[in-house]
């Protein structure tokens, strides 16, 4: 169906690499997300406005900005800071690294309020009966709020992953050397444009489905005992 | 920390609760020695409730002193009135006092066997094999061995609010708090949950019991307190309290329940 023209492997790794990029950008956006919420929730008046300076900055600036914002002006800040410290040799910011910061910090800036509001429609009787039992608030957290967390946050969550696993090919304009880069790499040699990003559309919409799959099981997972859709 | 079955189960001295400008609770206090079954009753409003929730400090007291089995909870003055001075002491001692809540609050995340493991496993570092021998002949205590493995949603009232008995005697307590634990079950269904009420109470275990049935509080209880207004306002046992009644308030009170 697709002639690749010995292009094959280059998409492979191009692929590969989207994923590793999503994946773990997913992981420092999760973490983001949950500090930014527990910030938010605060009592703490100058927590909870560093957490929105953050998610206002983040949700109001086009996605390729921050990008660009991160790779180039991380160079600049880097390289600066180095410098007052003393030392004066050129470091480099790998477009992986400045792909993962600004991704990681897009998908936190939006977990935070979906993880905000999942936090605040677990019943507080289910916090107070923690509480009661002499359950420390670290294990309270980790135990009862954050299961039950999901429930409320899994629709959300996919759905932010699924726009920042397409973002991915965003970074392809600093070079990391991804899906959409190696792609457009082979359509340069072959002139083949068509061929080629009906191909990795395919890919992408391939791995869209499979995080939509994960996706619809750990929603099941997440609403066990919640009246209606027992997995019991 | 040095606890003898000479201190009484629990003793609490001149307990006050204001929120803001209002004074909830005026100066209460209440001893219940090991076995004793202390029934509080009163209208809605009269501070029952949150004297329930002060003495494992769901709710923080404004001032007074809370003893469980001799040992006192550490508290220290805050902003809003006490705050507790030793985190994890609190922590200890709310471990050591059963709380059955009006609303069930079982975990709706977990089986109900998993409801009763959870504290054993998670505070008092039972294991697993453990806590679930614990919740198991809990579960036989309550009826509801054949439940173990359903959610809180997939059940009657009744059964969860038994679950969650069960949950707090996992525990092991020194002694059970109920606030109010059959106000929220269909009327059919109050009769199983006072069932196991009274069978504890039998058992001798120590009970303070927030309570609008009166024939519990009148034929299970060693001690009846009446409150009213933030104060106790008629105290004895059920005998003084329902035929003997000192107070017009508190006869006035029983007459229209």
């Amino acid at each position: 169906m697709f002639d690749l023209e010995g292009f094959g492997h280059l998409l492979f790794q191009g692929t590969l690499m989207t994923i590793r990029l999503a994946l773990v950008s997913l992981v420092f956006g999760l973490m983001f997300g949950l500090i930014g919420a527990a910030m938010k929730l605060s009592r703490f008046r100058f927590l909870r406005i560093i957490a929105g300076v953050y998610t206002a900055l983040i949700r109001g600036i086009p996605e390729l900005m921050v990008i660009l914002f991160i790779y180039y002006g991380g160079v600049i800040l880097l390289n600066n800071f180095a410098g007052l410290l003393g030392y004066d040799r050129y470091i480099d910011v790998s477009a992986f690294g400045a792909g993962v910061a600004a991704l990681s910090l897009t998908f936190g800036a939006y977990a935070t309020e979906i993880f905000r509001g999942g936090i605040r429609a677990v019943p507080t009787n289910q916090i107070e009966a923690a509480r009661a039992i002499g359950m420390s608030p670290a294990t309270t957290f980790r135990r009862i709020l954050l299961p039950q967390v999901w429930r409320f946050a899994l629709p959300g969550l996919g759905n932010t992953f699924l726009i920042i696993l397409k973002e991915t090919a965003l970074v392809s304009v600093i070079g990391l050397e991804e899906l959409m880069r190696k792609t457009d790499m082979a359509v340069g040699y072959t002139k083949e444009p068509f061929t080629f990003f009906l191909f990795a559309a395919l890919i992408y919409l391939a791995m869209t489905a499979v995080v939509m799959w994960v996706q619809q099981g750990l929603e099941k997972r997440a609403n066990r005992g919640v009246s209606g859709r027992a997995v019991t | 920390m040095a606890a003898s079955t000479a201190d009484p189960a629990l003793d609490i001295r001149g307990l006050e609760k204001s929120f803001g400008q209002v004074k909830v609770l005026r100066g209460i206090d209440l001893t219940a020695h090991r076995g004793d079954v202390v029934s509080i009753i009163g209208a809605s409003g009269s501070g029952k409730s949150t004297f329930l929730r002060c003495i494992n400090m769901l709710e923080m007291p404004s001032a007074g002193s809370i003893r469980v089995a001799g040992e006192e909870i550490l508290t220290k003055p805050g902003k809003l009135g006490l705050e507790p001075a030793d985190r994890r002491q609190l922590q200890r001692v709310r471990s050591e006092l059963g709380m059955v809540f009006q609303d069930f609050a079982l975990w709706s995340h977990l089986t109900v066997l998993e409801n009763i493991t959870e504290g054993p496993m998670r505070v008092l570092g039972l294991s697993r094999a453990e806590a679930r021998e614990r919740g198991e002949a809990l579960l036989d205590k309550v009826g509801l061995s054949e439940k173990r493995d359903a959610y809180p949603a997939h059940m009657s009232g009744g059964q969860q609010q038994r679950a969650a008995i069960a949950r707090a005697l996992a525990m092991e307590p020194q002694a059970l708090l109920f606030d109010e634990p059959t106000s929220a079950l269909d009327p059919e269904l109050v009769g199983e949950v006072l069932r196991v009420m009274q069978l504890l109470a039998d058992e001798g275990r120590t009970m303070i019991v927030v309570t609008h049935e009166m024939q519990f509080a009148r034929n299970v209880s060693s001690k009846v307190m009446y409150f009213h207004q933030g104060l106790v306002e008629e105290e004895g046992t059920p005998e003084q309290v329902f035929e003997h009644t000192q107070s017009d308030r508190c006869r006035q009170f029983l007459s229209g329940t």
